[in-house]
């Protein structure tokens, strides 16, 4: 999947509230969306903003037929991948 | 916006096993910095190994509250009839309050000012006009206003700031003045009565 449908699909999960955060038995602090340190309206605005050159994706570590997707933009870090129907997200922190 | 209960079913990559089924259930689960743990968070444990491999976005409420909050100080030492129009307001607005409502106050004008639902124009105005009631000349006893606020709101009061160019003591002192027109002087009953349903909620935390 591409950036420009990336953008779409994450923008919209985020709105809806379509979204788990992947955890490894703890609760990682530096992960601000579920710390509650930065909203999810927040986030998908940082998202609107980002262009395609701001965009990387890579396979997952854990099943490599998972896109992770990760946009660095504005002073942000925002890693997540697609496991339908849901978005996951690894991290989104400063 | 999606909402799991207990013993419904998902899926998540699992750093043991791989792309797995998941079901939900409470548990107590730790900070990654050892600052201590959210009890009773609603999770996602993998159905192979029971481990947790993901956490829904409806348990970040219960998340930020289990986190222990950074707070910072606004304070600035301001001539008492500053405070003496705050305290006045307050107890205006509630006479139960009173000094309580002092933060709750001002916090709601920080905000009002930040996001737009006051312009701040009407803050370097206030500025003027606080000069003008209020000149050096009476400011000889001088007292303390501290409020602990947020990380959040402290940006906000910051952003005020660069806005206006007002430096932290002459903002408190606009946003005072500003008060005061609004509570004290203008007997705009909308603006008063808003504050009371504000004051009413606020004392009952």
């Amino acid at each position: 999947m591409g950036y420009k449908a990336a953008k779409s699909r994450v923008i919209k999960d985020l709105l809806e509230g379509n979204f788990q955060h992947e955890a490894r038995a703890t609760i990682d602090v530096k992960n601000k969306l579920l710390t509650g340190e930065i909203t999810a309206i927040a986030v998908a605005e940082l998202v609107k903003r980002s262009n395609g050159t701001e965009h990387s994706s890579s396979p997952h570590h854990f099943d490599p037929t998972v896109d992770v997707h990760v946009i660095a933009t504005a002073g942000w870090y925002i890693k997540f991948y697609f496991l339908d129907p849901q978005t996951m997200f690894i991290s989104v922190h400063q | 916006m999606k909402l799991f209960v207990k013993g419904d079913k998902s899926k998540a990559l699992c750093e043991k096993c791989g792309l797995v089924s998941t079901t939900f259930d409470y548990r107590d689960v730790p900070f990654s910095d050892g600052s201590g743990e959210a009890k009773d968070i609603l999770v996602a444990e993998c159905d192979a190994c029971r481990r947790v491999v993901a956490i829904p976005a409806q348990s970040t409420p219960a998340i930020r509250g289990a986190r222990p909050r950074a707070t910072r100080s606004i304070e600035a030492m301001l001539p008492a009839v500053y405070l003496e129009t705050l305290d006045l307001a307050c107890y205006k607005i509630d006479s139960d309050v009173s000094l309580s409502f002092r933060k709750p106050l001002l916090i709601f004008y920080i905000h009002q000012f930040a996001t737009g639902g006051m312009a701040v124009k009407r803050l370097q105005k206030a500025h003027a006009s606080a000069n003008a009631w209020f000149p050096k000349r009476s400011s000889g006893l001088r007292k303390r206003l501290s409020i602990k606020v947020s990380a959040a709101m402290d940006d906000e009061f910051g952003q005020i700031q660069t806005k206006t160019k007002l430096s932290k003591t002459e903002l408190l002192k606009s946003l005072v003045f500003e008060i005061k027109s609004d509570v004290l002087d203008s007997g705009k009953s909308s603006r008063v009565e808003e504050l009371r349903t504000f004051a009413a909620m606020a004392s009952s935390y």
